[in-house]
């Protein structure tokens, strides 16, 4: 048989607009092309613009990872305006990216990744009892009653039953990829209305602090929400109670919901070990002590692991121009002179549509093919983001994180080599979900001890007047967004921004090939995957899916 | 509103024992036991659930992020027992052509019946080539779910205003919905994201009283854009008073004083926020220190600086502001009179001269 | 040279004039305050007012510089010929042509008018009856902003989606046109001196008394320096 180009567009259940144009050949997907097929052209709006306000534009690039562009931009400013911000306002912004790990990581498996292994269909059939001892032999939760399955399982019968199956239409069910029992399908359905009605109360953390969710309020320079322990209309123990008591539900269901069902769901998955692709992995580092602002020992420690090699860490720095660029070889840009790498102090978003006019079959994947940039370490694809994050960790020697993946491949009795797949991801982003809730604990307490200890500044005013500034400067912000290591840069000049360069997580990972195709990882992750039917691309999108996809991110 | 299914089975011919064995039948396939036969016939005699199309085009997912926090409605009500979410690619299963055929089959099914919400604005430059599903552009997919619909409501600011893409110099061409959909009725509901519980509460609306929510001048539900923020802010008595925060962090800061001075955009911004707040009720912008950005309203993106009360002039992305540009007005008048009457008086000067000479010539 | 003295300016005029003065002066002064409030004042909320009172300030204001405004225009029917304006008039195109000659300096020949000449007329045109007119509809919508569905909002609320930026659009205008009152305001005392040291025909108590000084020979009024 001739090779057969599989087209999936929309995948679904992502932020934003992906393309997969996949070629099939003997049972197995045997290339694969990655293609964003939106842009907004940001990095332009953001020219002439004062810089104070940056933030409040490149927060939009997404809705989903809502708050972490916001910190990188600022962060970015601060470093070109050499601001040190209060320590309050660190520990108030830690807080927010931590909340914002854990929303994001809960939403992505229950409800855009949980559909790739639960057959909902199949829930019909479980008997709620055996479904309630399931649940009580995995975890403590409360709501784990017989009654409570049956309730559940009726309300699915109701809907199905209606004939109008709403976001469940046309799902993928019966396929012969799906493993799970019946009865593990009514838990996770369960779960996934529990994660729904769950994850809108733990923002509430961004709405006391930042004024409202999807996309709080920031400041460059600190945070906008004073702190007067006696006052009504500030930041008061009211207001912190209620962060303590989102805090505290959050540890609760992240422990007792996600975590076992992670477990109970991946024993049924073990055997599927596809999705690897690319084998070097990076992260920038996130969360260091505000002292020290050393990366490697941070929360999230900062690396280079190449060739899946664990024995060895090398040290990333945003900075240099030697080791991060971006090339555009397949991405529908355009660089004036040099066509080749750039890195973003001297980086360009000039567009350049090389493809077909819509409305069009498929795209020309000799050619360019995407509105995503191919960014680069060393003339290398990265995969970045939880698993990157937690084997960077790893390497590095971080107890957390070693404590916290040995434990888990022992408990699902798999070798190391387990985590370099589809399913390494999805663990890894359960594990580092864990670590930011015990994080989210031990920072609270250290807002609390701070404001104890007589400390309210929340923003460092010296350098907020444009006539402080110096005439030129540049800055870098780094971090790690739920995706990946995020960095924005920035030029100023005059008092207004004359160059802006975001290079995201899923700018990284859903990259287009390079010249020599070289794949992205995204592509790189689908080669070699055996399809059942070509027709229904159920591990396609669940390969795709374990990266979490953000396409608005990755294109801006 | 649609015929229900067992109408519609009757108005073909068939009588009502048809109908229970097809119900039957229906949950044999379903794999259901017996006793779900009278549920399935119940759904499928009463009104279908509101088949909604959700549209995500030109956008960043914050409208959909913030639409599966509402609290009342929650998601899950609304999608169990209110409507149908038969199409939006953020939540559905299907990918790829399933769901493609997904929609299509809502718009065939229930032509003139169901509800497009759109999340995104409409990258118009470059035959549309800015944002593509399927192949095909936004615009395309827009006219089509929007062609056969009872009504389009345009969620969130990209499709009530383009937002921050259709900022200065708006590199894709970027439009609003409005600008697009001409036949059937647009209903703006705009904010950066809107607050969930309005989203839900304006299709609760239609819902539950059969009709779209009455207008405001700016096209949005009276029922949650008829007031300014500054009508209803918690900090409203400080303006009033003339109590300002100068700098953040100041004295006026930690008293909860008014944000005006450092540029609150309340006075000029539609929303509910200071009345139903963010994330079922805890607090919006301005309670939390920060001033209201104005997320709601056309072109906000650039009236910026943000931390100024009226920065540039409006729509034209002018970097002036008017107290500059009036300055500079005032300054070049005083100027430019007295020019003229240095002038007048020389003029006047050598006008006497030239007589005194032709006397003296005399 | 013979002068007579003319009673150019009715004293509804007048009464117009110097109203118009104290509630543009009010208007400015209240407005650019409520767009910079300079001073703040500590203390408990409920105990001060003072954004608030000026903002009642400039709303009384508003509502006598809409009467008076109403006032004007009445009078630019039924007062005398200098109250009235008429662009189609004949020979007002080439008056306008040789007034901005005259005050480019290009001709000496000056147009003595009892009224005011054309280009003064087009001045007080553009910006008093214009820009009063902008700055009432505008001031009218932002009021109606308060109470939408109101009298004001019925009248005005069309101002608001007109300029295509929303509310912040049309109040950024309302607030640019301060100044341009301002700048007419500088011209318009330089002019009205000027023309008096100049001519030397009492414009300036004309607009006190009512009275001007002519030439008495002839219609035409053409004077030579
Ligand atoms: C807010 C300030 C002022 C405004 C808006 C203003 C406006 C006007 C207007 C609209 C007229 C034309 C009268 C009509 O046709 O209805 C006028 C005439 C006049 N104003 Fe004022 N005025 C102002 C201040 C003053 C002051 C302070 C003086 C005194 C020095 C003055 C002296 C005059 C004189 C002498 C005339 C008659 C001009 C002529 O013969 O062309 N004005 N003014
Ligand atoms: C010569 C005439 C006027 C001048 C020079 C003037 C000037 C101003 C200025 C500078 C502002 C501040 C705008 C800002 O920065 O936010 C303002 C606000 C305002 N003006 Fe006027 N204005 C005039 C006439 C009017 C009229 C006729 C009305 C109403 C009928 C009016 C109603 C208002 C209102 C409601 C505000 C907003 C005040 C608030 O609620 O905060 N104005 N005006
Ligand atoms: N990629 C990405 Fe984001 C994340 N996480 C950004 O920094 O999702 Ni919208
Ligand atoms: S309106 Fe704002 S929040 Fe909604 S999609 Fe657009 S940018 Fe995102
Ligand atoms: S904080 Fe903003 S909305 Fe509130 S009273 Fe002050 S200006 Fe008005
Ligand atoms: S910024 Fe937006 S969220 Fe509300 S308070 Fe202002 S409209
Ligand atoms: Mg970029």
């Amino acid at each position: 048989m001739a090779v057969q180009r599989i087209v999936v567009d929309p995948i679904t259940r992502i932020e934003g607009h992906l393309r997969i144009e996949a070629d099939f050949d003997n049972g197995k997907i045997v290339n694969a092309f990655s293609s964003g097929t939106t842009f907004r052209g940001l990095e332009k709006i953001m020219e002439g613009r004062d810089p104070r306000d940056a933030w409040a534009f490149v927060q939009r690039i997404c809705g989903v990872c809502t708050h972490i562009h916001a910190i990188a931009s600022v962060q970015a400013v601060e470093d070109a305006l050499g601001i040190t911000i209060p320590k309050n306002a660190d520990l108030i912004r830690k807080i927010m990216t931590a909340t914002q790990f854990v929303q994001d990581h809960v939403i992505h498996f229950y409800h855009l990744h949980a559909l790739d292994w639960v057959d909902v269909v199949s829930a019909l059939k479980a008997d709620p009892k055996a479904t309630s001892t399931l649940a009580q032999s995995i975890s403590n939760y409360p709501k784990s009653s017989v009654g409570y399955f049956t309730d559940i399982q009726n309300t699915l019968k109701g809907f199905v039953g209606s004939g109008q199956l709403g976001i469940f239409a046309n799902g993928y069910w019966g396929h012969p990829a799906y493993k799970l029992p019946p009865e593990a399908n009514l838990m996770a359905v369960a779960h996934y209305l529990e994660a729904l009605e769950w994850q809108k109360d733990i923002v509430r953390i961004h709405t006391i602090f930042g004024g409202k969710n999807p996309h709080p309020n920031y400041l460059v320079g600190g945070m906008a929400c004073a702190i007067n322990i006696d006052n009504d209309n500030t930041i008061n123990m009211e207001r912190l109670d209620l962060v303590a008591r989102e805090i505290n539900k959050a540890i609760d269901f992240v422990n007792q919901v996600y975590i076992p069902d992670l477990f109970a769901i991946g024993s049924f998955y073990k055997d599927w070990g596809f999705g690897g692709g690319v084998t070097n992995y990076m992260s920038y580092g996130s969360l260091a002590d505000d002292k020290t602002r050393n990366t490697k020992d941070a929360v999230f420690p900062g690396g280079i692991i190449l060739n899946r090699d664990l024995s060895k860490v090398m040290d990333v720095d945003p900075r240099d121009p030697e080791q991060i660029k971006e090339v555009i070889d397949h991405s529908w840009y355009d660089y004036t002179g040099d066509k080749g790498g750039r890195h973003p102090w001297n980086g360009e978003t000039t567009v350049k549509y090389t493809g077909p006019k819509p409305p069009y079959q498929q795209l020309d994947t000799a050619g360019k093919y995407s509105w995503i940039k191919t960014p680069q370490w060393m003339g290398k694809s990265m995969e970045v983001g939880p698993l990157a994050r937690m084997l960077v960790g790893y390497a590095r020697g971080n107890d957390v994180i070693k404590t916290s993946v040995d434990g888990a491949l022992q408990k699902l009795g798999v070798g190391k080599e387990s985590l370099f797949s589809a399913l390494g991801r999805t663990l890894a982003r359960g594990l580092e979900t864990k670590i930011m809730v015990d994080y989210l604990k031990t920072t609270y307490d250290a807002l609390l001890a701070n404001i104890k200890a007589g400390d309210s500044k929340v923003f460092e005013q010296s350098k907020w007047d444009p006539s402080t500034w110096p005439k030129t400067c540049q800055g870098v912000g780094f971090t790690e967004a739920p995706r990946g290591a995020l960095a924005h840069y920035v030029k100023i000049d005059n008092g207004k921004v004359s160059l802006y360069q975001a290079v995201v997580p899923t700018t990284w990972n859903a990259a287009p090939e390079d010249q020599q195709h070289q794949k992205g990882p995204y592509e790189a992750a689908l080669i070699g995957t055996p399809m059942a039917d070509p027709q229904k691309p159920l591990e396609i999108i669940r390969i795709i899916h374990s990266f979490d996809p953000c396409i608005a991110c990755a294109a801006h | 509103m649609n015929e229900t299914f067992y109408q519609e089975m009757r108005r073909k011919g068939y009588s009502r024992r048809d109908f229970l064995k097809m119900c039957g039948l229906l949950t044999a396939v379903l794999g259901l036991e017996a006793s779900f036969t009278s549920r399935i016939a119940n759904a499928l005699e009463t009104k279908p659930r509101l088949p909604v199309i959700y549209l995500s085009l030109q956008e960043c997912t914050c409208c959909a992020e913030s639409f599966i926090r509402t609290a009342h409605p929650l998601l899950s009500e609304l999608l169990f027992n209110m409507i149908s979410l038969d199409y939006m690619e953020t939540l559905q299963a299907a990918s790829g052509l399933q769901a493609e055929e997904a929609k299509m089959k809502t718009m065939q099914d229930y032509k003139g019946h169901y509800l497009v919400v759109v999340e995104g604005s409409i990258p118009l430059n470059d035959d549309g080539i800015y944002c593509t599903i399927g192949g095909r552009s936004a615009k395309d997919i827009l006219l089509e779910a929007a062609q056969n619909s009872v009504a389009v409501i345009a969620y969130g600011s990209c499709a009530t205003n383009t937002c921050v893409q259709g900022a200065y110099p708006n590199p894709t061409g970027a439009v609003p919905v409005k600008n697009i959909v001409a036949h059937v009725p647009v209903i703006d509901v705009p904010g950066c994201p809107p607050i969930a519980e309005v989203i839900a509460g304006v299709i609760a609306h239609y819902l539950t009283f059969d009709r779209l929510p009455e207008l405001t001048n700016l096209g949005r539900p009276k029922a949650f854009y008829n007031h300014r923020i500054h009508d209803n802010c918690n900090r409203r008595a400080f303006f009033d008073a003339g109590m300002f925060v100068e700098n953040f962090d100041d004295d006026g800061a930690k008293q909860g004083w008014c944000l005006y001075k450092v540029g609150c955009k309340g006075p000029t911004t539609y929303n509910a926020c200071a009345i139903t707040q963010w994330n079922n009720g805890v607090s919006y912008p301005i309670k939390s220190g920060h001033p209201c950005i104005g997320c709601s309203e056309p072109g906000f993106y650039d009236n910026f600086p943000m931390y100024e009360h009226l920065a540039h002039v409006p729509i034209t992305a002018m970097p002036f502001e008017p107290d500059k540009i009036g300055k500079w007005i005032t300054g070049l008048t005083v100027a430019g009179v007295a020019a003229h009457g240095v002038a007048t008086g020389v003029i006047k000067r050598l006008d006497k001269e030239p007589r005194k000479d032709e006397e003296a010539g005399k | 040279m013979l002068k007579k003295s003319v009673y150019v300016w009715e004293s509804p005029i007048r009464i117009y004039h110097w109203v118009n003065v104290i509630l543009i002066t009010v208007l400015v002064a209240t407005g650019l305050f409520i767009g910079d409030p300079i001073f703040t004042r500590p203390g408990e909320a409920y105990a001060v007012f003072i954004m608030g009172k000026v903002r009642l300030w400039h709303s009384m204001a508003a509502w006598l510089f809409i009467a008076n405004f109403i006032y004007r225009l009445y009078w630019a029917f039924v007062g005398n010929e200098h109250a009235q304006f008429k662009p189609w008039r004949k020979g007002f195109v080439s008056d306008g042509i040789e007034s901005v000659k005259y005050y480019l300096f290009l001709t000496k020949e000056h147009t003595l008018h009892l009224g005011h000449n054309v280009v003064a007329q087009l001045a007080y045109f553009t910006v008093m009856w214009i820009g009063s007119l902008f700055m009432i509809l505008s001031g009218l919508a932002l009021q109606g902003e308060i109470f939408p569905g109101g009298l004001q909002a019925r009248i005005a609320g069309w101002m608001i989606p007109l300029f295509g930026g929303g509310s912040y659009a049309l109040r950024s205008y309302h607030h640019l046109t301060t100044w341009i009152f301002i700048a007419f305001v500088v011209v318009h005392l330089y002019l009205v001196i000027r023309q008096d040291i100049l001519d030397d025909d009492a414009t300036v108590s004309s607009i006190i008394n009512g009275h001007k000084f002519a030439m008495v020979d002839g219609e035409d009024n053409h004077d030579k320096h």
